[in-house]
């Protein structure tokens, strides 16, 4: 008996279609056109490295006792044979050395934590400094800031569960932190712990949030995410043919499902390669958590670096006053600077609307260089954030460089405020440098290296026009004076009257407004004629003023 | 609602559904792809349905949709098909081989072994790496090298309804809220809002039970009057002598049984050289023979503060690098932490064993909001005094 798979296919489909009328549904989602670009995909990572990370999870959940009941271990690992440890070290060892694919299991699960935390960072800093979070998709960059924040504390959670020397001083420093906080701190971190710390409560409580809670919440918020996405449809470059009305790519079916398919595949294949050989978190040799001892160059996870370099740097302010005591030195850098840090994340969408006043829908994206300001403010934050990091590990600077730790402090101290704001005036620069290299472009074409001699003697240099994906791209940067896009029918924008005089927070926007907006490079003049060898085009006494030097603020 | 409410489309809400209908109208195309299927919908059971495809005259239809695709005039040149077509299987066929190899794995190499297994965990390793390395590569390869590169185009429609729409849907739910009286019921509305507002008081105390109240048992380390220092890894008690000049050692109070029971009870009793201790007003007797205590947990964030330097004696964090200088009632030099290590005042009895005076006088480990300067032992000395 044959089964023709043409006939069976459209049974299967009119068997679901008679029961959920999904034809059109389906046919619309098989038609869903998705842009190419590879920077597109680093979300994608993110979700194969969650997917990944349910996987693995749920295979080592299978083997993991969370618990810290002491017991003597008589596993196949010797040197810790007849070793006092908790069951959850006592397990992990199980899981590493006595379960069949349990270590690569385990190392693979790591390594997808460490990648999905990254890919998240990466993929945002591509959605920041593509402006892809602009109307209509705050909502989406406001779930993914959770989603970063709340795979950070995930992470934090599965690095603390095997007990081992390393995870149990991180747990340790949480629990002062929690401390740390005025009025509630002691009382939260006793609830927390189920006591004083370490109490016998908290690892079972730990364990539930990092298998259900978190990965819960997380699951939830991912699913939001993406179902927003489809429902808005992806940003694009701008390119030939590309407006703000269209999508141009390739469809879901079939090339957008194998390609996902295949990179999903090969995420995996990465991950499994690194659990197969580069070892990860080695807990046998840092030995079972003693609340006495600790080792040298203790790092957390990557993820948390910039909370532990900042805990490192912070000043050692502490105040008594009134009978209570306030330790700054914990509170500000481990709750305070991320709250702060994320909540500015989060709202920075109605910020950049804020101090530009464009309120318009965009769905084709900046090429960074088109927001000179917008870049500024990513490289000050990065920098910030990269300094704090290399902070956490201020021992290992100073050992590796044979640096006085106190130096390297000092310095980390002194570079988070320092370096920032030149790393604001650099993006900015470099972008505005970019811009103006980009009309050159467009007023004279690409330089060939051929230089020619004219017969009257004079010496051009031949140059070439650029291509038209090349010229789409350029000519369409969008300037801030420029209309909205149309959306319609009239929006209640505050349109006219934007900016009222008067009144300081007008003022104030007004000032940022102008801080934001006016150091663009002028667009170039529609129609311009380009002759290709920049021959008489911008140079000598007849030269075109426009082809100069970009636009500038006059105040300056 | 306000009367003077101006949008307020009180004619839409009356109009006969149909026409209601058409002015939701948003997607003309679909709506009259559903018409066009509508006649298919009376249909009952499915051995009414027909069969298109299998008369002689049924042509596929291009793809209807709102996507206009223009497969781009390309070379399809065949004998590239065909090498791409065997690479591409060649990839399924290493994934093969890699499952294969992960299988097998477990049949040549041992998890129990002088390596403990890390042969098995390389093997099973590359098996893995390989088996999903070519899947993905034979996906991707499918896809781009012998699929059509196409430039699909769809429309997007607008991120917002039309305004009628968005009208209706105003007035439906304001409609509704008026119908509740929300903003008549004055009474309703504050009682309902203060009952759901006082609603999730309860959680408090049904969570009341997850831990006891901190108590004074931040202020208890376990030391007490005359209690023995014993080593905290041989539990053993310390006598004058055991340490070099320059040695240290950590200790806790005898018959603590587990370390966790006392958490901050880790304490540093180190022998400095003779002279080098400069002892605070009111500690001169804390130290016997250049032998001090101080309590081990960081004052910062609670990390055992492990590190001491016998040249410069100092105690160092190794977490965050906090630095304290013991002969000097060991006073924060460097670092975040806010203020010095607490010292346990010992004393030696006749036998030369170590022994506690009190316990700490001020609470050891980190800071906390409600932190008292003194515990009850110190509160004791400070009255004696």
């Amino acid at each position: 008996m044959s089964v023709n798979p043409e006939i069976a296919t459209r049974k299967t489909l009119r068997y679901v279609d008679d029961r959920l009328a999904s034809a059109s549904f389906l046919r619309r989602t098989f038609n869903k056109v998705f842009p190419d670009h590879w920077s597109f995909m680093l979300g994608e990572i993110a979700l194969y490295s969650f997917i990944i990370l349910i996987l693995t999870g749920t295979f080592l959940a299978f083997f993991f006792h969370a618990s810290t009941s002491e017991l003597v271990y008589n596993g196949s690992y010797v040197p810790l044979k007849g070793v006092e440890m908790s069951e959850a070290y006592a397990s992990t060892l199980h899981i590493s050395f006595d379960v069949r694919a349990g270590l690569l299991i385990r190392q693979i699960h790591h390594w997808a934590a460490l990648l999905f935390v990254a890919s998240i960072v990466v993929h945002l800093c591509r959605v920041f400094f593509t402006g892809a979070f602009r109307k209509p998709r705050e909502i989406n960059w406001v779930i993914g800031t959770a989603l970063l924040t709340l795979g950070i504390l995930e992470g934090f959670a599965g690095y603390s569960l095997p007990d081992d020397l390393l995870s149990g001083t991180g747990i340790r420093i949480g629990f002062s932190v929690l401390e740390s906080i005025p009025l509630v701190g002691e009382y939260a971190a006793f609830l927390l712990f189920g006591g004083n710390y370490p109490g016998q409560e908290f690892f079972p409580r730990l364990f539930i949030a990092h298998v259900f809670l978190l990965p819960g919440i997380i699951a939830g918020l991912i699913g939001a995410h993406l179902m927003i996405l489809w429902h808005q449809k992806h940003t694009d470059f701008p390119g030939p043919g590309k407006t703000e009305h269209n999508v141009i790519g390739s469809r879901l079916w079939p090339t957008y499902a194998l390609k996902g398919q295949g990179f999903f595949f090969l995420t995996f294949a990465v991950l499994a390669a690194l659990g197969a050989f580069f070892q990860i978190n080695p807990i046998w040799l840092w030995g079972p958590y003693k609340l006495s001892n600790v080792s040298m160059l203790a790092q957390p996870d990557w993820y948390m670096g910039f909370l532990e370099g900042a805990l490192r740097i912070f000043p050692n302010l502490e105040s008594q006053f009134l009978g209570v005591t306030i330790p700054w030195n914990v509170f500000l850098p481990s709750i305070v600077l991320p709250g702060l840090l994320f909540t500015l994340l989060g709202v920075y969408p109605w910020l950049e609307k804020w101090w530009t006043g464009d309120k318009g829908y965009h769905h084709v994206l900046d090429r960074p260089r088109d927001n000179p300001t917008r870049v500024g403010i990513g490289c000050m934050a990065l920098s910030f954030y990269v300094l704090l990091f290399a902070a956490g590990g201020n021992d290992a600077i100073a050992a590796t460089f044979s640096l006085s730790v106190n130096a390297v402090t000092w310095f980390f101290r002194g570079a988070v405020f320092i370096v920032p704001p030149i790393a604001f005036y650099f993006g900015k620069r470099i972008a505005l440098g970019l811009q103006h290299s980009d009309r050159e472009l467009l007023a004279h074409g690409k330089e060939t290296g051929i230089i020619r001699r004219l017969p009257s003697g004079e010496y051009i240099e031949i140059t070439t026009p650029i291509s038209d994906h090349a010229r789409a791209v350029i000519e369409r940067r969008p300037m801030i004076e420029e209309p909205a896009p149309d959306t319609g029918h009239p929006r209640p924008t505050r349109g006219s009257q934007a900016y009222p005089r008067g009144g300081m927070v007008a003022t104030a926007q007004r000032r940022l407004s102008d801080f934001f907006v006016e150091r663009r490079t002028r667009a170039l003049p529609p129609g311009r004629p380009t002759d290709g060898n920049g021959h008489g085009n911008g140079h000598g006494p007849n030269g075109d003023p426009d082809a100069g030097e970009p636009l500038r603020n006059p105040s300056e | 609602m306000s009367s003077d409410e101006p949008r307020k489309p009180e004619d839409l809400g009356n109009q006969p559904p149909a026409a209601e209908e058409a002015r939701l109208r948003r997607r003309p195309v679909r709506r009259q792809q559903e018409t066009e299927r509508h006649p298919e919908a009376a249909r009952e059971t499915e051995s009414q349905r027909t069969r298109p495809w299998e008369e002689p005259e049924y042509t596929r239809p291009s793809h209807a949709s709102e996507v206009t695709s223009e497969p781009q005039a390309e070379q399809v040149d065949a004998a590239a098909m065909l090498r791409a077509e065997r690479a591409v299987t060649a990839m399924f066929l290493l994934s093969v081989l890699g499952t294969a190899l992960f299988c097998f794995g477990f049949v040549f190499f041992s998890l129990h072994n002088s390596n403990y297994g890390q042969t098995l965990n390389l093997v099973i390793g590359a098996g893995l790496t390989i088996s999903l390395f070519g899947l993905g590569a034979g996906f991707v390869m499918w896809a781009k090298k012998l699929m059509p590169h196409e430039d699909a185009v769809q429309e997007r429609e607008p991120m917002h309804s039309l305004e009628e729409e968005e009208l209706l849907t105003e007035e439906l739910f304001l409609k509704g809220a008026d119908e509740l009286g929300i903003p008549r019921r004055k009474l309703l509305r504050r009682t309902a809002l203060l009952a759901l507002g006082i609603f999730p008081i309860p959680i408090v105390f049904a969570l009341r039970d997850m831990g006891p109240l901190p108590g004074k048992k931040l202020y208890h380390s376990g030391w007490r009057k005359g209690v023995r220092l014993v080593d905290l890894d041989t539990q053993q008690p310390i006598k004058v002598g055991d340490l070099p000049v320059g040695g240290y050692a950590t200790v806790m109070p005898e018959g603590f049984g587990s370390v966790n029971e006392f958490p901050t009870g880790p304490t540093m009793l180190i022998r400095l050289p003779p002279g080098v201790n400069q002892p605070a007003k009111g500690r001169e007797d804390w130290a016997v023979g250049g032998h001090v205590a101080y309590n081990k947990i960081c004052t910062h964030a609670g990390c055992p503060v492990g590190l001491y330097e016998q040249q410069t004696h100092h105690l160092l964090c190794p977490c965050h690098q906090s630095t304290f200088d013991v002969p000097r009632a060991c006073k924060v030099i460097f670092g975040p932490a806010g203020h010095p290590l607490p010292q346990l005042p010992i004393y030696v009895d006749k036998d030369g064993y170590f022994r506690a005076q009190s316990d700490f006088h001020v609470p050891p480990g980190p800071s906390f909001f409600w932190r008292k300067s003194k515990t009850p032992a110190g509160e004791q000395e400070a009255k004696k005094a």
